[in-house]
């Protein structure tokens, strides 16, 4: 027998490195597979810019400027001189009612600064390898998100509010200089003397019953769609995963429990009973539409994940962590939920789109707020006034948004499942 | 499968053309149906002309003596037009329902119902659509003039005579008039009893007064306008006399102006047996006659099909004159826009309302459209209502004039009329129909001027002190911001008409925020007095008796009409004078002082009494629409049976 070569340290640690290399993560693989359907991928590329269009509203569209100068005798004495009201009005309460908004303008400052100091700090920090940097960016994405959403209920709370200036009466006057966002026009500001116009330079999609912009009214029902998807969605997946999981893994009469309960929740019409929820909620507001949403939902979640856990209980690796001896919460958190999460995924991005037709639908039927510039709003107008754009604009809006989340969540679907590997 | 991104969107191109390739093929047949539609109307229209002339030639004179026997006004032959010279009798001679001399007595009118009456009993039912049938089918005692509501005409009584004091009333009735004979199965020998004509007594009559008396009938707010009647008494078959127990100047409509109630029938269980007294009034409440409709009017039931359809025919039998329309058919027609889609393709001829965005697209901007090619006409019609803002005069925020005021000043009513309701309304200033007499023409509408309600708003303490653009002000030692909800019936009117008001309010320091709730909620939050303001309407009538809505009284009493707490203890005096003032000129005297009272103190913004388009076929002649309810009465119209129906 020959002696076997002991290895140094040094060369132990080259063979690592160069599993490390070699070795890739599932959401590596997952990403990899995803680029391979490129109307997903460019879909997601859609999402990301509506993302991004929701979050610039106020720059393309807002009726404040972002400076004014109002020279001495002009105008009212306490407005005089140099002024940036855009600033102050994005997070006016007054104004912007509802948090929504003003989370949507706070995550215009947020987000650059969070990739500032991520950039900054990825500087001046050094990795000792791939992994540890990725760890890091997973720790980072953790605590920024924590920071800005903490950051936004310090600025909500704080509750700020300011009189209300006509600004642009105001640089209308002789030696006023100003800059305005390309279109001067608020989603909430009525103009008696503009109703239901056709598209115009002025108005890019014409006006409503109240001579609101509707182009600025999509522009803005951008956020109310896209919180309203992404937050009724995580609120049923949140039940959904935690119901499913109970009944999985636990089996014997929590499972009977939990299966009877989603049993009777699929009995009712969904859509009836968000109906009949909203009929106990005297003044909604898009939260309350959420919530509806959120938990009338989860049942498709749990049942899938229920499945999962069923099936993933009896795998050797399971039963090896089991006859291990790890906590329960080690076995369903780190080994079990995992795996599971791979179809809840694919769920609830399709989850996603329903949800903004659920919201769409309702405030069609005039059940959401009553202000809100949500696109089954504008749809509404358009039934009311018979006006071909005030139908075809958010019409396609809903469709564009809904049709870029499907395609997504198809390359989703067919990148998590390894039959389908390209 | 390969899906590529070519692929789909290859599919998307070949989807478009389909699609482009069916639309073109749709309007090349709509055109040609349309061209042979053109050619068929014109051999039919050759048709019917050659018919009307034949037929003309078989008559000869015939045709013009058809006019001599209808036409010259209603009054002729009229057998009891020798009581109107009676000095004492109340009752003068009509001018209303002229039927033109050239009126084809024959033809169908086709209208909506909004939905099928459950039952035809106008006392207990209280539905518009009762309402409408309950106006053809039955016969008052005497009837306000439409043309002059104050006067009181001939129908089933033929002389009233009223006692110095106004608390007795002595009615004659006609003679020799019967009720109809109930449109039921008499092949069935159970119904036989019903076969043998009645006449119309003063039993009858009487029966009405008892009903209305009886605790046990459910005649709602009827009720509350007999509480100062006394006794109702036969005094021979066609005699009857009302005595009040004080007097009151509601007596006069509410004895002379309501129904007779068959007595023969309400009595009677289904077989004609008699039904106990002591119970009668529980029975009365869900009788089984109420489905027949069983009155003395100029229409007769003839067919009822709940969900389809409410059919009327002419009482060859009315005692007044016979009117032109035949055969009246309700089609139970739920929403308006689809009444008006039914009118566009000629199912219906007349809908009350045209939908007002229709009225400004078809009639306002259209250019090509029915209205302009004179295939349907319209008149712009007042509804005979009005909407108001209410303020809680008993809430902290509304409690000083002032501020009520200033709320006015900041509806923007001109802008708002035009633009949500398009123009279909007229700015209201007080509670009465504003071409009504009682109407102080002193008093102006206050205008839409945001300066004038921030001065207001200052000068009653409601400062903006911490510069939020919030105005409040310290009430009782709590600073009180000024925000509040608008209880508003959810409607997409009133969500148009609180987003624009919620706007003008931010600009002068107000944050409001519309609460659109359905109906019995609303209700139920308004018995509870849970709200600050609220949105609301009434009907109007033309006798005028604030007392429900603004007396004092009202404001305290559980489920009162004056939600807004009105107390005012000049108004309180005059609603109490008014309601023992018969006296036309003094009325009128006291409503205008009432009218400037409530306008000044402005405890309702009194917003708008609004219009409505009525809309109908041109075959439908001398279409005459009252002032006053029911509006629309069939009863001069004539329908010109020599224009063809649209295929």
């Amino acid at each position: 027998m020959t002696e076997e070569v002991e290895k140094t340290p040094e060369e132990l640690e080259e063979i690592r490195k160069k599993a490390d290399l070699q070795y890739k993560t599932y959401s590596e693989i997952v990403w990899v597979q995803f680029k391979k359907y490129p109307q997903s991928y460019y879909s997601l590329y859609g999402v990301f810019a509506l993302f991004v269009i929701a979050i610039l509203a106020p720059v393309f569209s807002l009726n404040v400027p972002f400076f004014i100068n109002v020279p001495a005798g002009v105008g009212p004495e306490n407005m005089q001189g140099m002024h940036f009201p855009w600033l102050a009005a994005l997070f006016d309460a007054n104004f912007f009612e509802g948090g929504l908004d003003i989370f949507f303008n706070w995550l215009l400052f947020a987000l650059p600064g969070a990739f500032v100091i991520y950039k900054v700090m990825v500087r001046t920090k050094t990795f000792a390898n791939p992994r540890e940097e990725k760890a890091f960016i997973g720790r980072y994405l953790g605590w920024a998100a924590l920071g800005v959403f903490a950051s936004f209920l310090a600025i909500y709370m704080f509750d700020f509010r300011q009189a209300y200036v006509d600004y642009v009466q105001l640089s209308q006057l002789d030696g006023v200089s100003s800059l305005f966002p390309p279109l001067q026009y608020s989603y909430r500001d009525v103009d008696l003397n503009a109703v239901i116009q056709d598209p115009s330079w002025q108005h890019w999609l014409g006006t409503d019953q109240q001579g609101r912009d509707v182009f600025a009214r999509i522009l803005y029902g951008t956020r109310i769609s896209l919180t309203i998807g992404v937050v009724a969605v995580a609120i049923y997946t949140a039940i959904g995963l935690v119901l499913g999981g109970l009944a999985g893994y636990f089996g014997g009469r929590v499972d009977m429990l939990v299966m009877r309960l989603i049993e009777v929740m699929i009995c009712f019409p969904t859509f009836f009973l968000i109906l009949t929820l909203r009929g106990f909620i005297d003044d909604p507001s898009i939260f309350h539409i959420m919530v509806l949403i959120g938990i009338t939902g989860w049942t498709r979640i749990a049942r899938l994940v229920r499945g999962e856990f069923l099936r993933l209980k009896n795998q050797d690796f399971v039963q090896a962590a089991i006859a291990l001896g790890l906590t329960k919460r080690k076995i369903i958190f780190r080994h079990l939920m995992p795996n599971a999460l791979g179809p809840v995924f694919v769920a609830a991005t399709f989850g996603v789109a329903g949800a903004i037709l659920i919201e769409a639908s309702l405030s069609f039927l005039g059940l959401g707020p009553a202000t809100a510039p949500s696109w089954g709003q504008i749809l509404t107008a358009g039934r009311q006034t018979g006006k071909i754009v005030l139908i075809l604009a958010p019409g396609l809006a809903i469709f564009i948004t809904v049709s870029l989340l499907n395609l997504m969540g198809e390359g989703i679907r067919d990148a998590l499942d390894p039959k389908l590997r390209k | 499968m390969p899906r590529t991104f070519a692929a789909t969107v290859g599919l998307i191109v070949v989807l478009a053309t389909l699609c482009l390739l069916t639309i073109v093929n749709l309007v090349q047949t709509n055109n040609a149906e349309d061209t042979a539609l053109k050619l068929e109307q014109k051999v039919d229209a050759l048709v019917a002309s050659n018919e009307q002339i034949q037929q003309q030639l078989k008559q000869g004179v015939a045709v013009s003596g058809n006019v001599a026997s209808n036409g010259g006004g209603a009054d002729s032959g009229n057998a009891w037009a020798e009581s109107l010279n009676d000095p004492d009798n109340i009752l003068v001679a009509h001018k209303d329902l002229q039927i033109p001399a050239d009126a084809v007595m024959d033809g169908t009118l086709r209208r909506g119902l909004g939905d099928t009456p459950k039952g035809y009993n106008w006392l207990t039912e209280n539905s518009v659509d009762v309402r409408n049938i309950q106006y053809l089918v039955h016969a008052q005692f005497a009837r306000a003039d439409f043309t002059n509501p104050d006067n009181w005409v001939q129908e089933l009584a033929h002389k009233i005579t009223i006692n110095d004091d106004y608390t007795v009333y002595t009615i004659h009735l006609k003679k020799g008039v019967y009720w109809h004979v109930p449109n039921v199965d008499f092949t069935d020998p159970k119904n036989e009893w019903l076969k043998e004509p009645r006449e119309v007594t003063a039993e009858d009559a009487v029966f009405f007064f008892d009903l209305v008396q009886n605790p046990q009938v459910e005649a709602g707010a009827l009720k509350n306008y007999y509480e100062d009647m006394d006794k109702a008494e036969v005094i021979d078959k066609y005699t009857f006399k009302v005595t009040w127990k004080k007097k009151v100047y509601h007596s006069k409509s509410m004895t002379i102006g309501y129904y007779p109630m068959p007595k023969w029938l309400f009595t009677k269980d289904e077989d004609g047996n008699d039904l106990p007294k002591e119970t009668l009034g529980l029975k009365f409440n869900n009788h089984w006659a109420s489905k027949l409709a069983v009155g003395a009017g100029p229409y007769k039931l003839v067919e009822h099909k709940a969900g389809e359809r409410v059919i009327l025919e002419r009482n060859e039998k009315f005692f007044g004159p016979q009117y032109p329309i035949k055969r009246i058919e309700h089609q139970i027609i739920k929403d308006p826009e689809a009444a008006y889609l039914k009118l566009q393709a000629d199912e219906i001829d007349f809908i009350p309302a045209l939908p007002p965005p229709r009225y400004k697209s078809e009639i306002l901007e259209g250019k090509d459209t029915p209205f302009t090619r004179k295939e349907l006409n319209y008149e712009i019609v007042d509804r005979f209502a009005y909407y108001y803002l209410g303020w809680n005069a008993d809430s902290r925020l509304f409690k000083d004039k002032k501020v009520r005021l200033a709320m006015t000043h900041a509806l923007n009513r001109p802008g708002i009329i035009k633009s949500v309701v398009h123009g279909l309304g007229t700015i209201q200033t007080g509670p009465y129909y504003y071409k009504h007499p009682g109407t102080n023409p002193n008093v102006k509408p206050y205008a839409f001027d945001l300066e004038k309600a921030k001065q207001l708003l200052d000068e009653a303490g409601w400062t903006d002190s911490d510069g939020d653009g919030v105005r409040d002000k310290v009430i009782e030692g709590e600073k009180v911001d000024f925000k509040f909800n608008f209880l508003s019936y959810d409607s997409p009117t009133y969500k148009q008409i609180l987003s624009v008001y919620k706007e003008d309010l931010r600009k002068i320091g107000i944050i409001m925020t519309p609460n659109p709730v359905d109906w019995p909620t609303m209700q139920k939050k308004m018995d509870e007095k849970k709200f600050d303001a609220f949105t609301g309407g009434w009907g109007l009538s033309w006798l005028i008796d604030p007392y429900q809505i603004w007396h004092s009284s009202q404001a305290d009493i559980p489920k009162g009409s004056n939600r807004q707490a009105f107390r005012n203890k000049r108004a309180d005096e005059i609603i109490e004078t008014l309601r023992v003032t018969f006296d036309e000129e003094k009325r009128t005297q006291l409503l205008h002082e009432f009218h400037q009272i409530v306008h000044d103190e402005q405890p309702y913004t009194f917003f708008y009494a609004p219009q409505s388009v009525a809309a109908w076929q041109p075959r439908l002649k001398n279409v005459v629409i009252n002032a006053i309810r029911p509006q629309y009465h069939p009863l001069p119209w004539y329908v010109d049976t020599s224009v063809k129906k649209k295929k």
